[in-house]
């Protein structure tokens, strides 16, 4: 299958609330070379009920009349992407930090923007492969594999920009889409070749069903997890899935099961929460690198243990399905005790895993929603239920408030006004958090004596001025 | 029983090469334990239904491109695409593209007679050879095979990546561009069955690379040699294995 490698220059990192600015991407075949004529590359404008965030704009080099005069209207660039994606698929999407980032903003456009099945991406016979796991599983593999930088804690960065200077990969334009998509690629190249074991292994865990057989199968699993600024290896062996998250629960063979097996719950409560923990989570999709035994079993302190008494551990577990339902009613509790905390009410862009997958006659009226005119449009506000109808009134105040009557013009002009000005902790972008960014960046640039960032930061803050202007009367 | 004694079996203890056609090649590529069953013990796979329109409209391409080599201009479909090539004249043109014949050449290092049946061969100005295969079918999803994404495009791409591996091997040189020239018939143009079928063709580039032709042919050799059969494929990737793992789980 080909590779689809792609990149997201956003007005912001917070996957609910941000605006894309840039797209881009490109098709290589299994061999990692270019396939002629593939290359997609969108620039749009800023939606009008977001405020960009300044760290953002600095590091993509964005300046405000690409915020206001790209060709395409946001919703236009993602119907454009959505088209494209369609059209060259199946692939096997790659990034880095894809699953993270660049995947979880695209699926919240397409939900935002009222297509039926946001997930298709991740739907067999689509995969999708993170670079950044690669990265960090290669290096940990082999330290030959990939020269890192070194942050000033003596940890390897990761960075992509970071990865292509070490390398020596040609990266033109940091934080410019279509310049990561190739250095990506390129480093993608690099990855595919000088670890092919880590490469295969992460195509083995590139969908959510494939690696939940790679759990299932193997007895014991090498888990590369990241933290701390350091790769380390877990020899797993996996042993049920989250009653309620169904994320893979695997037992850190380092412990020993036995002194646990007869506590009760409490007290096995009480472990579960120590630290290190003997409960690892897997999640299945999110391509985690999952290699064969023999890699964790040579690194400590799996290998002074050894295999013999590792694979006893594997069958007292086995034997004893009783500890494991505790276990699973533990984490289970847990899970609803969490829930019945967290009563937050959620806004709509908040909700498109909790509220779970739309109607069949709620993804009629979307694909009907898009055959049709602006104009046409119109008469399914009513017909969406609250939150479909809440996205189609916003596209409608993006895109052609003109059309909207006045009545819910006003309704989502206020309501983006008590948003974007708010003073509130909130999770997104507003005015008055753009302009304490905007203090810090100018006493930063002062200090440095950086006059294009001083006239830059001049820019951004006119722009932000006026969506302050537009929505304070409201 | 009678059939089965037909089948080509390898004999570990023969000196005689051992012919390995390009399908058998993926048979390998598929699934180990099939393909061992098939050609060391003899026990033939199940087969699949003839495609006669598929080879119809091949055979049909073919006298196109032959008249095409006749006049030695390039074939209209290539024309159309500005690609300059042309077909290939040569005396053993009839035998390449005959099933259970084609290009063969005799890897001695694992004793392999490889053989593959080419659909046409192009040529360039500077004498580099193009294998060129036809595929046809009709699915509504025409536009995306230029991109070759289908899992079983691999296939496809295989097999040029053969024909381009014999015929260089045979003493040519190859171009690193191939073609597939791919038919889809357009089921939605027509309302009424006119006895016929409209064609939408294009023109495929692939870039072959065959360098791991050899390191596969020699990994065919040494399971040959084995006398053991290999495990079950993975039940996602082989039907057959998938299917009689089953029945084995469930003793039936």
């Amino acid at each position: 299958m080909n590779y689809l490698v792609l990149d997201t220059e956003t007005s912001s990192s917070s996957v609910n609330y941000l605006s894309f600015l840039q797209f881009a991407s490109c098709l290589f075949d299994e061999r990692f070379r270019e396939i002629d004529g593939t290359r997609f590359n969108v620039r749009c404008r800023i939606r009008p009920t977001v405020v960009p965030n300044i760290g953002a704009l600095l590091a993509n080099s964005i300046r405000v009349p690409m915020l206001q005069g790209a060709n395409l209207s946001h919703h236009d660039a993602v119907m454009q992407i959505h088209t494209y994606i369609n059209k060259v698929s199946p692939v096997t999407a790659l990034g880095h930090n894809i699953i993270s980032f660049d995947l979880e903003a695209y699926i919240r456009q397409l939900y935002k923007n009222l297509i039926p099945d946001v997930y298709y991406l991740k739907k067999k016979p689509n995969l999708v492969m993170d670079t950044l796991n690669l990265a960090r599983a290669s290096k940990l593999v082999d330290d030959k594999n990939l020269k890192c930088e070194i942050s000033p804690k003596g940890s390897f960065l990761f960075k992509l920009g970071s990865l292509c200077k070490a390398n020596n990969i040609k990266h033109e334009q940091a934080h410019e889409a279509m310049s990561d998509v190739l250095a990506n690629a390129e480093l993608a190249r690099l990855l595919f070749k000088r670890s092919p074991e880590v490469w295969n292994s992460a195509l083995k865990t590139a969908h959510k069903s494939e690696t939940q057989k790679v759990l299932e199968r193997n007895k014991i699993i090498s888990h590369v997890q990241y933290f701390y600024g350091r790769s380390r290896w877990y020899a797993n062996h996996w042993i049920f899935n989250h009653p309620d998250y169904t994320w893979g629960i695997c037992w850190d063979l380092r412990h020993s099961p036995t002194q646990y097996l007869n506590l009760g719950y409490k007290a096995l409560e009480t472990e579960m929460k120590k630290s290190p923990k003997f409960l690892r989570t897997i999640k299945q999709n999110r391509n985690e690198s999952l290699l064969d035994s023999s890699y964790a079993l040579k690194a400590e302190p799996y290998n002074k243990i050894g295999i013999k008494e590792l694979m006893k551990r594997v069958e007292i577990l086995d034997k004893n399905p009783k500890f494991i339902e505790l276990m699973k009613t533990i984490l289970h509790d847990q899970a609803e005790e969490k829930q019945t905390i967290d009563q937050t009410e959620l806004i709509p862009e908040e909700r498109l895993y909790k509220d779970g997958f739309p109607s069949e006659s709620e993804q009629r009226n979307m694909e009907l929603f898009h055959t049709l005119t602006w104009k046409d449009r119109l008469p399914l506000i009513e017909k969406f239920s609250e939150k479909y109808s809440f996205f189609a009134k916003v596209l409608f105040y993006e895109e052609h408030p003109e059309l909207l009557p006045k009545s819910i013009y006003n309704e989502i002009h206020r309501l983006f006004a008590s948003r974007l000005l708010s003073t509130n902790d909130v999770k997104w972008e507003t005015v008055p958090k753009f302009y304490k960014e905007l203090d810090d960046m100018r006493a930063k640039f002062d200090k440095q004596e950086n006059e294009d960032g001083l006239k830059l930061l001049d820019e951004y803050n006119q722009f932000v001025q006026e969506i302050e202007k537009k929505f304070e009367n409201a | 029983m009678k059939k089965n004694s037909r089948i080509r079996r390898f004999d570990p203890g023969s000196e005689d090469p051992f012919t390995v056609s390009r399908t058998r090649i993926q048979n390998f590529l598929d699934c180990q334990r099939c393909f061992y069953i098939q050609n060391r013990l003899a026990i033939k796979a199940l087969s699949s239904f003839p495609f006669r329109l598929n080879s119809a409209t091949d055979t049909l391409l073919k006298k196109s491109f032959d008249i095409a080599r006749k006049k030695q201009i390039p074939h209209k479909y290539f024309k159309d695409k500005e690609i300059d090539l042309i077909p290939f004249k040569h005396e053993n043109m009839d035998q390449w593209r005959e099933n259970f014949q084609g290009v063969k050449y005799h890897y001695k290092k694992a004793n392999l007679m490889v053989q593959g049946a080419v659909d046409e061969i192009l040529v360039n100005k500077k004498g580099e050879l193009s294998p060129v295969e036809f595929k046809s079918t009709q699915t509504k999803d025409g536009d995306k095979v230029k991109y070759l994404g289908k899992p079983h495009h691999k296939f496809w791409k295989n097999q040029l990546e053969i024909y381009g591996y014999l015929l260089e091997k045979n003493g040519f040189k190859i171009s690193e561009n191939s073609y597939i020239v791919f038919c889809n018939a357009q089921i939605d143009k027509n309302d009424e069955w006119n006895e016929k079928l409209d064609f939408d063709v294009q023109v495929i580039p692939y870039k072959i690379e065959y360098s791991w032709v050899e390191p596969t042919l020699d990994k065919i050799k040494s399971l040959l040699n084995q006398d053991t059969i290999p495990n079950f494929s993975d039940p996602d990737h082989c039907d057959v294995c998938r299917f009689l793992l089953q029945h084995k789980e469930n003793k039936i």
